[in-house]
C-alpha cells in the first residue's frame, strides 16, 4: 500500500481542522479511486455533507501542475485537492 | 521572469507600490484592473471575504497566464499581477492586474485576458462572510480534466458550493 497525503483547500477546509488527510491505496490506483477513499474519510469527518459532489468537480495537483485524470499513483506522495476555483 | 511580476500578498494591496514599477519608457499605454470586495452578492450583504490560495500553483498559473497574454497581444508588454490572501473587508482591493504596452489597445485587451483567465484557472478560493452571521464558499470553475474534456460541459463549468 502507498500513503497519499492530500492537502485540503477551499471548501474542503470545512471538513477538517487539519490541512492534510492521509489515504491508503494500492500502487497504481487512479484518481477516481483516490476520490472514493477521500469520500469515505470526509463522510466520517462530516456525515451527510455531500462531499461526493464536490469531489467529482475537484482536481488533484502536485506542486508542479494539475494532474491528468489518467494519472496513476505509483508511490507515496503529497498531493493537493483543487476544488473549483474563484479568484479575483 | 523578465517583464512579468506576480505576487501573492497577505498585507493590504497599495496600488501605487506596484503601479510605479509597472510602467516603462518604451510603453505608451498602461491599463490596470482592480478587483475589490463588494458589499452585496446575490442579494446578500457581505461583511468580508477570506481568500484561500495554493501559493505555489497560483504563482505558476499567473506567470503562465501573463506569458500567454504577452505572446497573444504584445511580447514586450510588462504585466503585473498581485492577489491578496487572507481576510479582506468590504472595499479592500483583492486583485490588481496592470499591463504596460506600446499602445492602448494591447494594454486593454491584455489586462482583460489576464483577469478573465485568472478567475477561471488560478487555484484561489473565496469564502464570503455575511452580515447575518453565515458564511459560504463562492461557486467556482472546475479544473479537473474529466469535466473539461466532456463535450457536454462548458469550459467554465460552475460547480456547487459548500454551505455552513
Amino acid at each position: 500500500m502507498i500513503d497519499i497525503d492530500v492537502r485540503l483547500y477551499g471548501a474542503f477546509r470545512e471538513y477538517s481542522q487539519g490541512k492534510v488527510l492521509r489515504c491508503q491505496l494500492a500502487p497504481g490506483s487512479s484518481l477516481n479511486e483516490l476520490r472514493a477513499v477521500l469520500a469515505q474519510q470526509l463522510e466520517v469527518l462530516k456525515p451527510g455533507a455531500a462531499s461526493r459532489d464536490l469531489l467529482a468537480t475537484s482536481a488533484f495537483a502536485d506542486d508542479h501542475d494539475i494532474l491528468s485524470e489518467s494519472h496513476r499513483l505509483l508511490e507515496s506522495q503529497l498531493l493537493s485537492i483543487i476544488p473549483p476555483v474563484c479568484g479575483g | 521572469m523578465p517583464g512579468i511580476r506576480v505576487e501573492i500578498i497577505e498585507s493590504p494591496l497599495f496600488l501605487e507600490d506596484f503601479l510605479k514599477d509597472a510602467a516603462s519608457p518604451e510603453q505608451g499605454g498602461e491599463c490596470s484592473f482592480v478587483g475589490r470586495v463588494r458589499r452585496r452578492n446575490l442579494g446578500r450583504e457581505v461583511k468580508g471575504v477570506a481568500y484561500d490560495v495554493h501559493e505555489v500553483l497560483a504563482k505558476r498559473s499567473l506567470e503562465k497566464i501573463a506569458e500567454e497574454a504577452r505572446q497573444r497581444f504584445e511580447t514586450d508588454a510588462h504585466v503585473t499581477i498581485v492577489h491578496r490572501q487572507g481576510y479582506l473587508e468590504v472595499g479592500e482591493a483583492s486583485v490588481l492586474v496592470a499591463a504596460s504596452c506600446r499602445h492602448r489597445h494591447e494594454a486593454f485587451v491584455l489586462c482583460r485576458y489576464v483577469i478573465d483567465e485568472l478567475k477561471h484557472r488560478t487555484p484561489i478560493w473565496k469564502k464570503e462572510y455575511y452580515s447575518d452571521g453565515e458564511s459560504e464558499w463562492v461557486q467556482g470553475h472546475a479544473l479537473c480534466q474529466h469535466r473539461q474534456e466532456d463535450p457536454h460541459l462548458s469550459h467554465a463549468h460552475e460547480s456547487s458550493s459548500a454551505h455552513q
